[in-house]
């Protein structure tokens, strides 16, 4: 009786269950790695490198200047890389604000243009921090971004 | 003892087969991701950086405000350079100089000095009047800036 189970039962040939199975891997994994890939920050990317790797050879100064009843920002940009902008990190009484100074300082260029860094409050802050920001391309895309260094800050303190 | 039996035919789960293959697909398809962040990260050329070796000093200057500036330079490094920035500043108490007097310099080899007198025809001696501060940046081939400075508060009032 059981012999006469056995004998009837179909069943799929080995092989072609292997082949199925890789198949079937193969199209989940590609499935699952496209809708992974979404979860991945865009990669911005500045002469084939990652922009951050960049941030190190930014090579700059700054400093802070009171000119009547304002201040103006004179940068030096002594570097080989265009800074697009300047974060403007302003710190008071555990605090922060963070302006921008949206003038491009190209490589070997200097920059003084006046800035306001009053707190919202029109106090002034205690100390600020500069960033610079390198733009670059985002990949895969054509369309550019800017990064913030952010281990390359310059702090004036008030 | 039935009822147990009866509870344990009842639960159902999940195909052994297609466990696997889930597995098998989540594991590939997130080792493909992380390589490819991977070597985005850390497959990249190294950008090219000035040896710290590299070293120009302001040995000399002689002036007379708004007609002309005469700075000496010596190459104490151990590389040849191919020229110079020369900045300046017009404010007392600046720390980096923002006016550009020399854009190219000349090429120094190691243990040599030079003179060179910037006169009113330079427009930025004619328009800075004063200078109180001045800075020299070496650069190697293709523009690569160093960053070793030297830097100078100096005194040349009209």
């Amino acid at each position: 009786m059981a012999k006469g189970v056995l004998f009837g039962k179909k069943g799929l040939s080995p092989v072609i269950a292997s082949v199925l199975l890789i198949m079937l891997v193969l199209v989940l994994a590609s499935l699952i790695f496209l809708w992974a890939r979404g979860f991945i920050t865009e990669q911005v990317e500045k002469f084939g490198q990652p922009v951050t790797n960049l941030c190190t050879s930014v090579d700059f100064d700054v400093e802070l200047v009171e000119v009547g009843s304002g201040y103006n920002l004179e940068v030096v940009n002594r570097g080989n890389l265009d800074i697009f902008q300047l974060d403007i990190k302003k710190f008071k009484a555990g605090n922060s604000e963070t302006g921008k100074f949206k003038f491009p300082i190209n490589s070997q260029e200097s920059v003084t243009e006046d800035v306001k860094i009053t707190m919202e409050d029109n106090t002034l802050p205690e100390k600020i921090t500069i960033y610079p920001n390198l733009v670059g391309t985002v990949k895969g895309k054509s369309s550019n971004k800017a990064i913030v260094c952010s281990d390359q800050g310059k702090d004036i303190v008030l | 003892m039935r009822t147990i039996f009866q509870l344990k035919k009842n639960k159902s789960a999940l195909s052994d087969v297609i466990a696997y293959v889930l597995l098998i697909a989540i594991t590939i398809s997130l080792s493909v991701l992380v390589y490819n962040w991977l070597r985005f990260q850390f497959d990249s050329e190294e950008t090219a950086e000035c040896p710290e070796a590299v070293d120009v000093i302001l040995s000399k200057y002689d002036c007379s405000a708004g007609s002309w500036l005469e700075i000496g330079l010596k190459n104490k490094g151990r590389f040849n350079v191919t020229g110079y920035i020369v900045r300046a500043h017009n404010r007392t108490g600046a720390d980096f100089g923002i006016y550009i007097l020399d854009n190219e310099g000349f090429g120094i080899a190691p243990g040599e000095s030079l003179s060179w007198r910037y006169n009113s025809t330079n427009s930025e001696v004619d328009h800075m009047g004063n200078i109180t501060f001045l800075e020299v940046q070496p650069f190697l081939n293709d523009r690569l800036m160093c960053k070793s400075l030297s830097t100078q508060d100096i005194q040349c009032f009209s």
